[in-house]
């Protein structure tokens, strides 16, 4: 019964999602305010709906109805109930809901927040979110409905893959998603300009914020990502250039681009079809990603044609590109500014080249993951592009793009005196090049690895320079204003958004040095029996005893390791099996030894017959930099986001003085 | 045409240019191509040296695995019955077992022997979205008396 109301609400929603398209169409061709009301009202209830649907699906897995085909494929009885309700997320249909429900909530708080300004574009800005939402709905009606009923019903369900039953396969889908859908925002009203011919910068100011925000969860989401690739899949790695993890990092790489281009446009009004490119092409690489992870054209290029999804996926983004470039090149006179005449070392000319080595680096991960499925697809030759491929480009790129990272701090707008550059970076680079000769010395290297490292630290000393700068600076502006020593907490909570700036990109600095790591990895396997020892590195691993234990819906067999590191005790580790009576295959549980500076990282690959062990260990150096990586995002975001632009401060009284 | 715009449309070609050879050269050298074991046979002359992906299934009762020296050496075959020997050191990955889909890199070190360097196991396709088609069959030979 609940879950045939989850269906009629989609069914519901896909009606109103249509009848808003037209409705706010009709009502800007014909000036009829009345239509363009009735098509906000629509979207809000779409997302009312949306909401029911979800829920129903959720009441399913909470109640154990198998008679859902999606339930009974995706959940079982002894599952804990926390990971029944993500498991909403564990398949194709479930996560096309999710989606929608995050696009349908967003575009109400669109409607709701913007109905005074932007009253120019909202409407079409409306009909390009409800179209959008036309195609989720379209196929959550047919070709991918969670709602579908298995006969007869089984018993039990097939149970959640172990290897989601995991905290950071919880939080780490939504997060993509809210990132993803947060695009289809400043999407939506680049669109939505480009059809109303309103070509200023008012659409860039208004979701300056939302593309923080998606840009915050998309990193975060790929993290997690990286983190529980890094827990749970135990090969000792967080990061395989694997088809699914390029399809989220190509609308990050363009999705950051079009973070930093925007700003250029904001302040002098430059690469303005740029931005337009870089949103478009989110957009779409965001749509690809979810097509490519989810179609089943990894399985086999020839499995996808059987499900209808892949070609419905294909033909939207198709359909999509040709409208918006289309759009594009139709208004491209009315876009492009007559270039201002400035020095080569400006900002502007730096944002410049960080759009074209992003997009060439979206590009060297598109050709890497396309290529192989259309060897397939055309030529049946079956082939694969490993890391090597990827590592080989991306590297260079990204030492360029850290140097830019830190020297554009001292770039000007329209020029840069070269004597106040080379003076702001002489430390920098001296800091930077002694570290790097200190460390090759000590620990040999490979010239990737000297420049990585080096345009890291130098990159990283700048921002530390600058913070600290910032903070003396606005100190004295305060005991200026005021004639008295401010406050700390004031400080630092002056200039927001430059401080914010700063924090993320520290916080890419520590994940750079977090990759750096990579550079000094060990690996070895063996085999040892109770009350034995093995020496690795810096560590002696002492193998205790066998243990075996049972946890909620898991058998598990596991072996305790003692640790010693640089000869003093440091611990025990459980390396262990785990044996889920839903699933054939055991899942590997490792066990880390973690510190600052390194990850002792220990996979238990079988007890053998005779009662020995095997086990895989990795010395993997700076991993744990990636993950507090995170926490400067946070606090970065936290600070942009609180900063308003000029144009909408004092908006309130504009207003009542208008 | 304007002066300058050909100075930036000559760099830009020139840019691309390189571009493109450096891209089409670093993919050349780091594709890895597959072949399934009978397919060896035949081209063993031009793949000899190279690092390969060989594609097929573990042979019954050919599984040796030495736990000490953690050396694992078995057959992998296909449907067309051709039998190629892998040697590899290393863990033995958690769903390896006789009949088991599998991947090997490495190199060939004898027309019928291969010294395998990555081993991979064929995993279950959580992603993979739902044939209709076959649910329909499903239901309705669930359907039968």
């Amino acid at each position: 019964m609940i879950i045939n109301i989850g269906y009629f609400a989609i069914l519901a929603a896909m009606a109103l999602v249509v009848y808003a398209a037209l409705s706010a169409t009709l009502g800007v061709r014909y000036n009829h305010n009345n239509l363009v009301q009735s098509a906000r009202n629509s979207l809000l209830a779409v997302f009312i709906l949306t909401a029911i649907a979800y829920l129903a699906l959720c009441y399913a897995f909470s109640a154990n109805d198998f008679s859902v085909r999606f339930v009974a494929l995706h959940s079982s009885i002894d599952l804990p109930f926390f990971y029944k309700l993500t498991a909403v997320w564990g398949g194709m249909e479930g996560s096309l809901l999710l989606w929608q429900l995050i696009l349908s909530f967003f575009t109400a708080v669109v409607v709701v927040r913007y109905k005074n300004n932007n009253r120019d574009i909202l409407p079409h800005a409306m009909v390009v979110l409800a179209l959008i939402m036309a195609f989720l709905l379209f196929l959550l009606i047919g070709w991918s409905n969670p709602f579908i009923r298995a006969y007869p019903v089984p018993l039990d369900g097939q149970g959640l893959n172990p290897l989601l039953q995991n905290p950071g396969m919880v939080y780490h889908p939504p997060s993509l998603y809210l990132g993803y859908v947060g695009f289809s925002i400043p999407f939506a009203f680049a669109i939505a300009s480009l059809l109303r011919g309103k070509l200023d910068n008012e659409w860039i100011l208004t979701t300056r914020r939302w593309t923080l925000f998606s840009w915050f969860f998309l990193t975060v989401g790929m993290l997690l990502g990286a983190q529980w690739a890094y827990i749970e899949l135990g090969w000792g790695g967080y990061w395989a250039w694997d088809p699914v993890e390029n399809a989220s990092l190509m609308p990050w790489l363009t999705g950051t681009a079009f973070l930093h281009s925007v700003i250029v446009q904001e302040k002098r009004n430059g690469l303005r079809i740029w931005n337009m490119v870089l949103i478009i092409t989110t957009f779409l690489l965001s749509i690809l990603g979810t097509f490519i992870t989810r179609s089943g054209v990894l399985g086999s290029v020839h499995a996808f044609s059987k499900s209808n999804i892949g070609p419905a996926f294909l033909i939207f983004i198709v359909v999509v590109s040709l409208i918006s470039f289309g759009l594009l090149i139709n208004r491209q006179e009315n876009l492009s500014t007559k270039p201002q005449t400035s020095g080569l070392f400006c900002k502007e000319n730096s944002f410049l080249l960080n759009n074209i080595i992003f997009l060439v680096m979206a590009f060297t991960v598109l050709y890497g993951t396309i290529f192989p499925l259309l060897a397939e697809a055309l030529a049946n030759k079956k082939l694969s592009i490993q890391a090597p491929f990827f590592n080989s480009i991306m590297t260079p790129l990204g030492i360029v793009m850290i140097l830019l990272m830190g020297v554009t701090h001292f770039l000007g707008w329209k020029k840069t005196s070269s004597r106040l550059l080379i003076r702001n970076t002489l430390i920098p680079f001296f800091i930077a090049l002694i570290t790097m000769s200190l460390v090759s010395y000590k620990l040999g290297s490979t010239w990737q690895m000297f420049l990585l490292g080096g345009s890291t630290l130098f990159a990283g000393s700048i921002i530390l320079i600058e913070f600290v700068q910032s903070v003396r600076i606005n100190r004295s502006q305060e005991a200026k204003k005021t004639g008295r020593k401010s406050s700390l907490f004031k400080t630092l909570i002056k200039d927001r958004r430059r401080k914010g700036g700063l924090i993320i990109h520290l916080g890419i600095v520590l994940f750079a040095i977090g990759v750096c790591g990579n550079f000094f990895n060990q690996e070895t396997s063996f085999t040892f029996s109770a009350g034995e020892q093995q020496v690795v590195d810096k560590y002696i691993l002492t193998f205790k005893e066998i243990k075996q234990f049972q946890r909620q819906n898991s058998r598990n067999e596991g072996i305790e390791i003692d640790i010693k590191k640089n000869g003093n005790p440091s611990g025990t580790i459980l390396p262990v099996k785990s044996y889920y009576p839903t699933s054939s295959q055991p899942m590997t549980e490792v066990a880390i030894h973690r510190s600052l500076f390194e990850d002792l990282y220990v996979s238990l690959s079988s007890i053998n017959r005779d009662n020995s062990a095997t086990v895989v260990v990795h010395i993997n150096p700076m991993v744990s930099f990636l993950w507090v990586s995170m926490i400067f995002f946070l606090i970065g975001i936290l600070y942009s986001l609180s900063y308003k632009p000029a144009q909408f401060r004092n908006i309130k009284t504009k207003n009542r003085k208008g | 045409m304007k002066r300058s715009s050909l100075k930036y449309i000559i760099g830009g070609v020139l840019v691309i240019a390189i571009a493109v050879w450096i891209f089409g050269s670093i993919s050349s050298k780091n594709l890895t191509y597959y072949y399934t074991p009978s397919e060896i046979p035949s081209k063993f002359d031009t793949i000899k040296g190279q690092t390969i992906r060989v594609m097929g299934l573990v042979k019954s009762q050919s599984v040796t695995w030495i736990p000490k020296e953690t050396k694992l050496q078995f057959q992998i075959t296909d449907e067309l019955n051709h039998v190629i020997r892998v040697d590899y050191t290393g863990a033995k990955p958690d769903m390896f077992k006789e009949g088991q889909g599998v991947v090997v890199e490495g190199r060939l070190t004898d027309q019928d022997s291969f010294a395998a360097t990555t081993l991979l196991v064929k995993h279950n396709e959580e992603y993979k979205t739902s044939d209709h088609k076959e649910q329909k069959e499903d239901y309705y030979q669930s359907l039968q008396p």
